[in-house]
This record gives C-alpha cells, structure tokens and sequence, in this order.
C-alpha cells in the first residue's frame, strides 16, 4: 500500500503491449465465493450471479471467511460494484462490509533501446516490466 | 425399481406388499405441513385462541414467521421426497463418476458407500461378477489352438528379453514378418543374450525404452509392444494410447491416432476450466505429441546460416532479439522458403546460438522437414517426432498440479520459481513466455500426487517481476540440451524401473521406516535413479502450458497428471473451441490462406457436411437452390443460395471482389444484368465481363473446366496491414480468376439476437441502408420496453458479400453469437465504422454484427 508513486513523463512516454491482470491466488472455495466485477458486467447479471453464490453458500465450508459473496472491483469498475453492493445493501437488507484497497497490477511495456525500425510489429519488441497501482473496492455481502 | 403392473387385466392394479410400503413412504414424504395462525384479536366477536376461516387481518410477525415456517416445511418436503426416491447409493455420485459395470462390481463404488452398496446387492439377490478360478474351456480347433498359443508365445518370449534389457531387433516390429520367424529370432536374441554375446545391443532399462530419433532423415515409426504392431501399420499412436482410447473419441489423421474429444460431455466444463475466466478451478490436460519437433543444430561457422534459414521461414520474425537473444518463445507463421506463401503456424524456441527446436502441426511438418534436409550440409537436422513428446495442460490449477507430481533432483532455481508461482490461478498475471527446465525424478516415486504446501502470501507483485530478469539460464539450458541430444534422452532412460520393481521399493520403504518424512515419496536416490530433463513453457497465443520431455516418460508422467483431482482429458475439439473462445484460429480449419487449411475446408469438411446432407431425405433437408429473398436483386444465373452450400467458398469471394474491382476500374457503375443478352463471347469463345451476372458465369465455367481458365492455387491471402498498397489492380479479365485476394482475420459479433454458424456470409451495409441499420444497432423498441426484433429487413445485393465466418457459434466467454472470419481487406479500407451484416447458409435473415480486426 502506501503513497502511490506518480507517474513521470518517461513512464508515459514509454508504450505498454501488454496489461496484466492482478495476482490471484484463489482456492476452490475462494473462486465459488468471489466475484470480479468487470466495468463491462452488466448490472443484472452482477445481480443474478450474486443471487447464485448466495444461494450456494451452504455447500461451501463452515469457515466464516467463506459465508459471504466477496465483490471485487478495481479503476472503472469501481463505481459498478459499489452499485451491486448498494442494491443487496437497500433492496435486500443484506449487512455489507466495504473496505478500499491498493492493487498492483504488472505492465509490459517496450524495453529501453529496443527502438530498431526494422521491427514492424510490437509484439516481437523485448519488454520490460513496470509496475503500475490501482485503487479498488472489496464488498463483502452476507447472507 | 419401477412398480410394474399386474398381468391380470382391467380393474385396479395389485400392488405387492413392497410397492404398498414404498408408495406410502413417497406419499408420506411429499406432504407439507402448514401452520395454522391464531386470528388477531382485534376482532373482537372472535373469541382468542380461534381459528379464522372467513379470513381477516394478521400481525406482521405473526404473517412473516408462519410464511418462513411454510417455506422451511416446503425445503424439507423436497429433500424428503428427494431422499426417499433414490434406492440404490451409485445413484448419489456426481455423473461423471458414474459407472455402468457399479451394479454388479463393488470396485466401482467409492470405498465409503461400498458398505451401503453391498448391503444394497445382498438385499436384490443380484448377480455379483466373480472371478472365477476354473479353467476357461475353449472350443478351439488343434489349429486355431496352435496359433493362439503360438502368439502367447511370441508375447511371453517379447516381455522376457524386454525384461533382460535386450533390444528388440527390427524384424520383431516389421508388421508383415510371420510369427514363427519372429519367436525364432525372439530365441535366439535371449540365447545369446544369456550367453553375453558381444554383438547383441543391450538397453539401459527394463522398460524397452529407447531414443528413437531420425538425424538427417526421418524417425522410424516407434516398435512398440509387438502386440499392436499392426494396429500401427497406417496411423502411428501417441504414447497414451491405449489410455485415451477408453475415454476419448479418437480421430486417425495426419498419420497419427489422435484423441478428438472425451467421451464424456464436456463443452461447458471446457469453457468453465479452459478458457480465459476467474473462475476456473481445475486443470484440462491433452496428449499433444503429434506435433512435430525438429531440432536444429549447426557448428559454430554456420551460425549465421542457421539464424538466417529460420528468419526466411518465419519472414524474419524469429530472430528478433526478443527471441534470439532473449530465448522467449515465438510463436507465429512460418512462410515457405520456396515461394514465400504461409504455410501454417509453428512455435520456434531457441536453445543457444547453434541450436534451435522447432514444432510443427503434422500437416506442415514434412514440408518444412524436406526443405531442411536440402541444407544438411550445413545443419545437422533431427526429427525428433517420436524421441520428444509433449503434454498441453492448461486451466487454473496447471502448475499447482504440475507441482504436485514433480520434484526437482537437485536443487535447482527453476523448480524454486515454478514453485513459487504454482499457486497463481490466473496465469495471465504471469510475465510472457515465461518457461521452466530442470530435471526431475520418476514421477511414479509418488503413491499419489502430493500438493506442495507454500508459505502464506509468499508471493507478492515484486517476486512475480523478478521472474523476468532473474532467469536462470543456464540451468533451463543444460535440461534443454539434455532433453535435445540424444545421449541425454538414453541416460535419462537409464534404471527406468518398471511398475514391480518400484512397488518392490515401496514396500522396503514402508517396511523399513515407520515414521516416513517425504509423505511416502519413494526417496530419490542420486547414483542410480534416473533424472527427466522437462522443459515446461507458456504460450501466449494459446493461453496454455507445453510441458516437453523424452517419449518414454510421456506415459508415467501421464498416469500421475490423471490422479490429480479436478484433471480432465481433453481432445483436439476441445482445443479448437479454447482457441474459438480466445479469439484465436484454429489450425487447420480456419486457416484457409494456407494450403492445408484450403483443402480442409474444400475438401473434407464440405465434403463431409454434403454426404450428411445428401443423406437426409429431401423433405427434410434444407432445400438450398429453392430459397427466396436473399438478395435485393435476383440475378439469372444464380438461384438460391450462392456459393457452395457446404463450406466457405472462397473462389467465389475471389472472383466477385476481384471482378467487382475489374467492373469498376473502367469507371463504370455496376450493373447487375444485361437485358438484352445473357452472355456474351469474344472471338476466341471467351467469356466477356460487363455485368455482375457474368462472374457467376465465370465461376460455374471455372467448375467444369478447371484447367482451360487460368486461377490461382488458392484463391485468398493474408494480410495484416490495413492500407490501400497492398490492394492489387485488376485490370485485365483473366486477372479475376489469377489474382488472389487480399483478405484479413476478423471476429464479427451479434450485436443483437441470433446465432452465427459455421460458413456464415459476411456482407457490407449498403450506403442506402446505412440509416435503417444504425437505428438497429441503437435498438428499436416495442412498446411494452421489450427490443422489437420481427420487423422487414432491407436486403442488400449479391456484390455486398465481403467475407465467410470460418467458424462460428455461441460464445460461453461472452454470452452471446460470434464467429472468426475472413473479409476481404479491400472493403475493410474503405468502409468507416465496423459494422456489418451476417446471414448462415440456408437461411434469409441478416443480422448486424460488429467486427474487430485479429491479429496473426
């Protein structure tokens, strides 16, 4: 976490080819009980799916950690999953619990000196990595 | 059981007293209780304590608890009825563990419902299968009875001088020498092999394994037990076989045997686990060893050379330093060093400077392989086909479940990072082409796959950026050059054990030490055990992990990758939709700019789609030719549907594009017809070309006598640059027929309703149509809010096809209809938005889909 360094003129200059997604390491239980709301979710799918895994979640195991939906929304998608955490929150009268968080995410972008004219496609550039924060919402929805 | 009735005739069934019992219980489990509420009491002539019937006003409490007591009645009612339906215990186990022979064999039934299932097969009186111990009586004549017994033999003798090390000689596997000839030479080899005759050429192991490589020719087919020779003759098998013969649809092509899809359904599970999603959360695995690999190796003067032959066949592409120097992974189209047409696509993998691997789908690896026997003056050229084999697992457990059935035999860096980020299910996270090599022990030291138990939040972002820059290299050199050379493979063969010796070892372990360390891992021992070299790479096309090492540990690594739960077997179907869903092609079916993928799709897919077709009555079938208002205008020469009705028909794209082009060059507009006169010829009997209507002519005349009109051998090309340079002037008629068309990959979309199918028809909008399908795509609404679908759709002409959709269908990954095509580039240049119109073969209805362009 921490202060978020700002971005230099070089850091925006440089061209990214490839975004990565955030690290998951996320067990059977975990990938049956959290959601990653993309900005393209539509909202009553986030809803419907939501639905799902509440209903599901007796079949998980008895370990509180998993007794609850987990949201997970990062940049665009942010104002998106607070919107499906607010509709279980009012509509439904279920007891959230919000907490912001910092994600790192990975960037490869074109190495240094890699600038030989020759090469026509940006695939076949070395690259380096770069790595880049984000601000996200976690919501915790539970039965 | 079901309750059968009675064989006397009319009046009510007789249920016995069993099916009385049973009916009672069903009935009993599906009555729901429901709770009477006491009224209020503000009504006040009711006395307290009664029981409305007319109905009247209720608390709030009171109405909410007794509808959650109706509801918790109605839950259990349903288990109930559920629970009191199902007789037998196999009834309960998920479907894809079900197995047909559990009724009557116990050992099919997991270990903690056998009680349950026995005490179920006593209570039946049902026939149990027993081994029996008696003699098998035969009804063999002495003759039959002699072959039978001749070919045991011949079995028995095999698997002794198997077990005595010795190396079958080649007449054993010569399919079409005689069996007596084979047990004498069979004899004769153990006779001298006893006596240590000094010619006789000894294996390293038990197992019969061997390095099977072909050094500046090709590899000969693999021996094999002498007992399938024959089965072999034609289509070679790939080390598993035997194995995906019980559970998969196999597929004999490109001269293998090739597993095309499970046995059991599996298209959702394939997406859930396979495809790109967070989802995932188990591991698709498929034998990939048909892919040709060839090794490349030059000295140190040809260097040069060699980097220069490998940037001709992939149009300079592979030796960028991203990958020459770099050692990333390319993967990407190789070009024929001949004529520089694409051949197909190849991954290419370079090991040093002198050395390089290449892998090639079967179809294209004999051209590519002749060609580099041309340069073997220079090159030392391997095929190393049937001595390296491949396994392609991917889904979101791959290296947690690769973890769990290798260990590294020394300590090596490698294995540490592929341990580090085995426990990351989403794999995208991971830099590119990252890849592992190290040498690992005998997977079947296992008694069965040990997951490896990480430190909490070991990894961070950081580490996984280290992965980049701190490559070991020369560790994933030295197991790749014994992996590529030939005395490393025949040294990692070297005490293979086979299955007895090491349960042998196992029981000494277990006799031994009561208190076992390694979680009765068979502990590897450094002086005797053999060490695998295994190379493991990622691809990025394909979003999956090749794990490569010697063919003959193909299978004992297999059998391990199996027992990992959540491990399922895949086939080439299911690669194909993997790559549909990636937005991927698929080789060869949608590589139609290649040869190979033109004859797939001319050739046997449409021939096969035609005789499935043909084979339907003819009430029954779609009748192609009788189908109206597909096209604005109706041309003479074509009635129905156009094109071929079976496959994308690429001459056909050829011919109205280029001739289009030709039409319009002389600064004419488009006329559909001529009124006046069907056709017209010219001197030498040539065909004229003034009118839309003649280019199908052109093209029916094309049918019948192929050879008399000069067209090219395939009548697209590929493009990836979007500009106007490329597009070729056609200026004379012959040119129609002669000059490929530039075409690029495309994904096209459903931006509403409907479902795209394979050979579907692209066409461009109509520039008067524009409108009309603009507030299409903005939707056009009913009045109850619901999107109005049946309205008239304006058709546009037969000269506003651009393309055909490869492949096509429902896309789980984005929950809607779209399919990967090809469209020719010159309409793509010119037209503003990306919007086009899709119409399936046999069918009128347009659809607006949206188009991006793929890249290669």
């Amino acid at each position: 976490m921490g202060v978020i360094p700002k971005t230099t003129k070089e850091d925006k200059n440089s061209k990214i080819t490839v975004k990565h997604p955030t690290l998951k390491q996320a067990t059977h239980n975990d990938i049956k009980t959290t959601i990653y709301v993309k900005s393209s979710t539509p909202f009553v799918s986030g809803i419907k799916r939501i639905n799902k895994f509440l209903n599901d979640l007796d079949k998980r195991k008895k370990d509180p950690k998993f007794q609850c939906v987990v949201l997970l929304g990062m940049g665009k998608a942010t104002e998106k999953t607070m919107a499906l955490g607010c509709y279980f929150a009012e509509e439904k009268g279920k007891r959230l619990e919000v907490r912001t968080k910092s994600v790192d995410v990975i960037d490869e972008v074109i190495a240094e000196g890699n600038n030989d004219d020759s090469i026509i496609d940006d695939r076949d550039r070395d690259t380096s990595l770069k790595k880049r924060s984000l601000s996200g919402i976690e919501i915790k929805i539970y039965p | 059981m079901a309750i059968q009735p009675p064989a006397s005739k009319g009046g009510k069934k007789q249920y016995n007293k069993n099916q009385i019992q049973k009916r009672q219980r069903i009935y009993n489990a599906r009555s729901i209780r429901a709770e009477a509420v006491i009224v209020s009491s503000s009504n006040k002539s009711i006395a307290a304590g009664d029981l409305s019937e007319s109905g009247s006003m209720l608390n709030v409490d009171q109405f909410t608890n007794s509808r959650q007591f109706e509801i918790k009645e109605l839950q259990l009612a349903m288990h109930r009825s559920k629970v009191s339906g199902s007789t037998r215990v196999f009834q309960d186990l998920p479907r894809r563990l079900r197995r047909r022979t559990a009724s009557h064999n116990i050992k099919r039934i997991p270990k903690r419902m056998r009680n349950r299932a026995l005490r179920e097969m006593m209570k039946n009186v049902q026939e149990k299968t027993v081994s029996t111990s008696a003699k098998p009586r035969h009804g063999l004549t002495a003759k039959a009875l002699y072959k039978a017994k001749m070919s045991i033999k011949l079995l028995r003798l095999a698997s002794k001088s198997k077990s005595m090390k010795l190396a079958f000689p080649n007449n054993i596997s010569a399919a079409r020498s005689r069996v007596r000839q084979k047990i004498r030479t069979l004899k004769k080899l153990i006779k001298d092999g006893k006596e240590n005759k000094k010619y006789i050429r000894k294996l390293n192991n038990a197992m019969g394994s061997y390095d099977n490589i072909g050094i500046n020719k090709l590899a000969p087919i693999p021996k094999g037990r002498p007992k399938y020779v024959k089965r072999q003759l034609k289509f070679t098998w790939l080390p598993t076989h035997v194995w995906n013969a019980k559970r998969s649809h196999m597929i004999k092509r490109w001269g293998y045997q090739i597993p095309w899809s499970a046995t059991q359904k599996c298209f959702k599970m394939v997406h859930r686990i396979g495809s790109n999603v967070a989802t995932s959360d188990g591991t698709l695995c498929m034998d990939t060893s048909f892919m040709g690999t060839i090794i490349i190796n030059a000295d140190e003067d040809n260097c040069t050379f060699l980097k220069e032959t490998i940037s001709k066949l992939t149009n300079f592409r592979a030796v960028n330093s991203k990958y020459y120097t770099s050692k990333k992974l390319f993967q990407g189209l190789m070009y024929s060093p001949i004529d520089g047409n694409i051949i197909g696509p190849s991954e290419v993998i370079w090991v040093d400077e002198a050395s390089v691997i290449l892998r090639l789908h079967p179809t294209i690896f004999g051209i590519i392989f002749n060609y580099l026997l041309t340069l073997t003056k220079k090159l030392k050229v391997q095929d190393a086909r049937f001595s390296i084999s491949s396994i392609t697992i991917t889904g979101a457990e791959s290296l947690a479940s690769l973890t769990s059935i290798l260990r590294s035999t020394s300590k090596s860096e490698s294995f540490e990072q592929l341990k580090l980020v085995s426990k990351v299910t989403d794999y995208k996270a991971l830099p590119q082409n990252l890849s592992f090599g190290f040498t690992t022990i005998d997977p079947r030291h296992f008694g069965s796959p040990k997951k490896i138990k990480m430190v909490k939040n070991a990894l961070s972002i950081d580490k996984v950026m280290e992965l980049q820059t701190n490559v070991p290299k020369t560790e994933i050199h030295n197991a790749l050059s014994k992996l590529l050379s030939q005395s490393g493979r025949i040294e990692s063969y070297k005490n293979q054990l086979t299955i007895k010796e090491l349960n042998r070892r196992r029981r000494q372990m277990v006799n031994s030490n009561s208190n076992i360390s390694d979680h009765g891992i068979i502990p590897f021992e450094k002086d005797t055990d053999p060490e695998i070299p295994i190379y493991i790479y990622k691809r990025e096309e394909s979003n999956d992990w090749v794990i490569m090492l010697p063919w003959f540990w193909h299978l004992p690594l297999w059998y391990q990758l199996n027992r990992i739960p959540r491990m399922y077997n895949v086939g080439l179907r299911q690669f194909q939709q993997l790559q549909y869903e990636n937005n991927k092609l698929y080789f060869p079916d949608d590589y139609p700019f290649t040869e190979a993928g033109f004859v797939e799709n001319t050739d046997y897919k449409k021939e096969a789609s035609r005789r499935k077709w043909e084979g339907k009555p003819s009430g029954k079938r779609v009748n192609f030719s009788k189908l109206k208002n597909i096209h604005s205008t109706v041309i003479p020469s074509v009635k129905g549907e156009i094109g071929d009705f079976f496959s994308c028909d690429w001459r056909l794209l050829q011919i109205l594009r280029n001739g289009i082009s030709h039409l319009l060059s002389k600064g004419n507009t488009l006329t559909m017809i001529n009124p006046n006169k069907t056709t017209r010829f010219d001197q030498g009997a040539n065909r004229l070309i003034e009118v839309v209507n003649d280019l199908f002519e052109l093209l029916k005349d094309l049918e019948v006598e192929k050879l008399n009109i000069p067209c090219s051998a395939l009548p697209i090309l590929l493009t990836t640059k979007l500009d106007t340079e490329t597009k070729k002037t056609i200026s004379t008629k012959e040119d129609v027929a002669n000059v490929p068309l530039s075409v690029m990959s495309v994904r096209c979309r459903y931006v509403e309703r409907g479902h795209m199918k394979d050979n579907a028809r692209i066409y461009e909008i109509p520039k008067e149509q524009e409108n009309y399908w603009k507030d299409k795509r903005n939707g056009i609404f009913r009045a109850d809010g619901k999107l109005y679908h049946d309205d008239e759709t304006p058709l546009p002409e037969v000269y506003n096809l651009i393309g055909f959709i490869s492949s096509g269908a429902y896309d789980l990954s984005i929950g809607g209809s779209s399919g990967t095509g090809f469209v020719d580039q010159g309409t793509l240049v010119s037209s503003k938005d990306k919007f086009v119109l899709v119409r399936n073969v046999g069918s009128n209805q347009y659809r607006l889909a949206h188009l991006d362009m793929l890249i290669i």
